[in-house]
């Protein structure tokens, strides 16, 4: 995975800028920023029965109930307790305000400005969930998975790529 | 003959001196009155001048921001050129010299060398400025056209009612000029045909006869239809064709030029009107071949660049917005109780600031903001609110045709007009009505008016709409005094369509509640009034979408009344907040009936399955929704929970819930777009204490309960294993409700 590529495809220059990443169970996953709205702590929870369950519940976002998908949940991982560094990143999807979702997180690490050339597309990763990984950035400190938030907020179906994420970064 | 066209001049020198041609008003309004003077002239040479100036100001309407202040001095000449000639024209014949309008006429020449010219700026000026303009007469003239319908009725009612007829013809001449002045030709001249075939009803010259009504109701069809054509156009950015259906109305009004007039009038005048009305009737057509071409032969599509194209193409989509008259005095409270709100906030901080130890200052400026904010929050509602009365005359529209088609003679009352309701719910009443009192007319009343007079009833069949306050609610019956549901054949009906198996044992009501089962339609035979059987469940659904409620009575010989109970508001409800287990939920207070405590109840178990309150000879299904919601921690002792009865799509059930834990009003908020298909779930809202509260869907509950079981079975083998075994030792009455 780490042959160079010197010439740089319109695909990579498309999906480079800055992201937002954050830890999940040891890895590194990245949003485009200009998809995040803001970052909250864990403010308490509604469930909502008969909701999906990778819905964990709905939280009062000053006056507006926005759903909280947990992330964990929908990759597949191990549930984890809300901790301190817990924090939900809020979803702006651009075409409809009632279509924001805020989604859970284990922490919120930092705004990393991916170049073209770090972009390693289409990566073969995530079996036939892969749609939801738009790239996976490479860092000296290892790599960020870049992931295509529409279609993670697409809330039917569990994405299972943890264990073939782990393969590869072994 | 020369007294309306000094009255004109007037208004036209006003408008002319007081005006400023810069102002697209005063333009309009003075093409408006050149028009009118044009209707009264002879001679070619003034009607030329005539058209001259109107060309003139069309340019200046077109020219948008870059009006030149040559134009303008050339219209204002020839202006006052035409206003000296018909001045004189009509006093002094023979002082009349050429030299006075042969200026105006050399304009015409001008004009005529750059007509080609103005009319691609007429079309330039269409594409961009104007869709804001359209929009605006879109929604001015439904407003007006849908007036007319109720004049018209008035009108049907006594034939002598000038007003209405001028009402009328007012809002006709108000489409056909604005539509003159956006371009849109074929509304306009279609307007015009409509108001010169009133014309001579007006000045008396014809009688208001039942064929003059019949054809203005559909002319006024055929205008809304035009416009909402424009409006669909406007935002979809296609093309607009008139309907087909157009031209034969425009035929009908044709040959209805050529019936003989009242005998008495002027003979003048009247052939006066009829080749007036003729010629508009004439241009019409043209115009509609025009428009109709691009349609056939598409190939060919350079040449006629007609109103097709010009509406076509506004780069920008325009959204028609939706507009709500507010009164003067309500907006005044308004901004007086904001005014309060700032004193309020002001007193807030000095009292904070100077808090010496003084809380009952504190206290009594936060009563002030709550007594402040109520009054800000029944303001904020009853600016959405509306008169329901526009709607009920839609419907009084309706009712008459419908009988019309079904030769029946109906009676039709409107009560409580002015009932304002929330702005959304009044749109959305609407089709449910008409469903309603298209029921009422047909299978409601009896089919004929002999039937009736052999029952001892008036021969014209009465159909009432009110609508009035109940409590917090308001409510809204269609009434009618035919012949009422006749049991046996809804039974008859129900059993036909597999709805039920047997009638035995249904009683009154039940019998009328199978009305709002899908499929079922009591109507002989289908026919394009009573709809294919899906009129009563949609109705219900629509209803229930608002939030609120449908019932019927009928007594046989007597009549039948559907009620509809409706929320003031949709934003707000009054709810139940109710506690399962560590959840909390909201029950919209509407469909509460009851609640009980456990000692007034006796709950028995049917094949160990379900279980059925018994209250008053009642037996109520309870449905426990703590297994289907995955909810552990919710009682499972029925000797300390509290049933909540509540009246659902499929009659009345109860859920157990834990604890109620008050009653307060609920601002609705949508739980988003991922969410809204939640079954059991309505929508949501804001706590007191900052937390998200769930809106329980109470039409849909018990079927998510079963859902869940269905689904279950499985998983509810091991929760009977599981938790059977903490209940054996306890009463026979709980096994069962822990067992589900």
């Amino acid at each position: 995975m780490s042959e160079e590529n010197t010439k740089i495809t319109p695909e990579q220059e498309a999906l480079s800028g800055k992201y937002l990443t954050f830890i999940l169970e040891e890895e590194s996953y990245g949003v485009e920023i200009i998809k995040v709205r803001e970052i909250i702590g864990v403010p308490e929870m509604t469930e909502v029965p008969c909701s999906s369950e990778y819905i964990r519940g709905v939280i009062n976002l000053r006056g507006r109930i926005i759903p909280v998908l947990d992330l964990r949940k929908k990759f597949g991982m191990s549930p984890a307790e809300l901790a301190d560094k817990s924090c939900i990143i809020i979803i702006d999807a651009q075409d409809n305000a009632h279509k924001q979702m805020g989604i859970l997180v284990d922490l919120v690490s930092e705004v990393v400005n991916v170049q073209p050339e770090q972009i390693e597309c289409s990566p073969d990763v995530g079996g036939q969930s892969s749609s939801v990984i738009s790239a996976l950035a490479k860092f000296e400190n290892g790599i960020k998975i870049l992931l295509n938030i529409e279609q993670i907020l697409d809330i039917e179906g569990e994405i299972i790529l943890s264990e073939n994420n782990v393969a590869i970064e072994a | 003959m020369a007294n309306p066209i000094e009255l004109i001049l007037d208004q036209l020198a006003e408008c002319m001196i007081l005006g400023d041609l810069r102002q697209p008003e005063t333009v309009t309004q003075a093409i408006d009155c050149l028009r009118r003077i044009e209707e009264h002239l002879q001679e070619d040479q003034l009607v030329k001048i005539n058209q001259t100036a109107i060309g003139l100001l069309g340019r200046i309407q077109s020219g948008g921001s870059e009006i030149e202040d040559s134009l303008i001095a050339k219209v204002t000449h020839t202006i006052q050129g035409l206003q000296k000639v018909l001045a004189h024209g009509y006093e002094v014949e023979e002082h009349f010299s050429e030299s006075e309008y042969a200026v105006p006429l050399d304009e015409e020449a001008f004009e005529g060398s750059s007509s080609v010219d103005s009319a691609e700026v007429q079309e330039a000026a269409t594409l961009e400025g104007d869709p804001e303009l359209v929009g605006d007469f879109v929604g001015e003239s439904k407003d007006g056209l849908e007036q007319v319908d109720q004049y018209l009725l008035d009108l049907e009612g006594d034939s002598k009612d000038l007003e209405s007829l001028n009402a009328i013809f007012r809002v006709f001449h108000t489409v056909k000029g604005v539509a003159g002045f956006l371009g849109l030709t074929v509304v306009e001249k279609f307007a015009h045909a409509a108001e010169s075939m009133l014309e001579p009803v007006r000045k008396g010259d014809r009688e208001c006869s039942q064929v003059i009504l019949d054809l203005t109701f559909e002319a006024n069809d055929q205008l809304k239809e035009l416009i909402s054509k424009v409006e669909e156009s406007l935002t979809t950015q296609e093309p607009w064709i008139p309907q087909e259906s157009l031209e034969e109305t425009f035929k009908k009004i044709e040959s209805l030029e050529g019936s003989p007039l009242i005998q008495d009038s002027a003979v003048n005048a009247n052939s006066d009107e009829k080749s007036r009305a003729k010629e508009a009737v004439k241009e019409i057509e043209v115009q509609l071949e025009d428009t109709e071409k691009p349609k056939q032969n598409s190939s060919n599509e350079a040449p006629e660049k007609s109103e097709t194209e010009k509406v076509s193409k506004p780069k920008k989509k325009v959204k028609i917005q939706e507009m709500i008259k507010v009164g003067a005095d309500r907006l005044d409270n308004l901004v007086d109780t904001i005014g309060e709100l700032v004193i309020c906030d002001s007193m807030l901080k000095d009292s904070t600031l100077h808090f010496r130890n003084d809380p009952e200052s504190l206290k009594s400026v936060c009563i002030q903001f709550q007594k402040i904010t109520r009054n800000l929050q029944q303001m904020a509602t009853s600016l959405r609110m509306l008169p329901v009365g526009p709607t009920f005359n839609r419907m009084a529209r309706l009712s008459r045709d419908v009988a019309k088609k079904l030769n029946k003679e109906i009676n039709f009352v409107t009560e409580g007009d002015d009932t304002e309701l929330d702005k959304t719910v009044v749109d959305m009443i609407a089709d449910p009505l008409v469903h309603l009192i298209r029921n009422a007319v047909d299978h409601g009343l009896e089919d004929t008016a002999d039937e009736r007079e052999a029952h001892g009833k008036s021969r014209a069949g009465r159909v009432t709409l009110r609508a009035f306050h109940v409590g917090g609610n308001i409510c809204i019956e269609v009434e009618d005094d035919g012949a009422g549901v006749h049991h046996e054949a809804v039974i008859k009906k129900a059993v036909e369509q597999g709805v039920i198996t047997t009638g035995e044992g249904l009683s009154d009501q039940d019998v009328l509640n199978l009305l709002f089962h899908p499929g079922m339609s009591t109507a002989k035979e289908l026919s394009d009034i009573s709809g294919r059987g899906v009129g009563l469940d949609v109705v219900k659904r629509n209803i229930e979408a608002l939030r609120g409620r449908i019932e019927v009575h009928s007594e046989i010989g007597v009549g039948t009344t559907f009620s509809i109970k409706l929320p003031l508001t949709l934003a707000i409800i009054e709810g139940m907040v109710v506690r399962v287990g560590t959840q909390r939920f909201i029950i919209p207070t509407l469909s509460i009936v009851r609640m009980i405590r456990p000692e007034e109840h006796r709950l028995c178990s049917v094949m160990s399955e379900d279980q059925v309150i018994q209250i008053q000879d009642e037996l109520i299904p309870l449905h426990r929704i703590d297994l289907p919601f995955s909810i552990k921690d919710a009682l499972k002792d029925p000797e300390k929970v509290t049933f909540v009865i509540i009246e659902g799509d499929e009659g009345k059930y109860a859920i157990a819930i834990d604890q109620l834990l008050g009653q307060q009003q609920i601002i609705i908020k949508n739980i988003g777009e991922y969410l809204k298909d939640t079954p059991g779930i309505a929508g949501g809202t804001i706590l007191p204490d900052g937390t998200v509260g769930l809106i329980l869907d109470t039409s849909n509950l018990p079927r998510i309960v079963q859902d869940f079981r269905a689904q279950g079975e499985e998983s509810e083998e091991e929760l009977r294993k599981r938790q059977g075994q903490e209940v054996l030792g306890s009463q026979v009455d709980t096994q069962d409700l822990v067992l589900n």
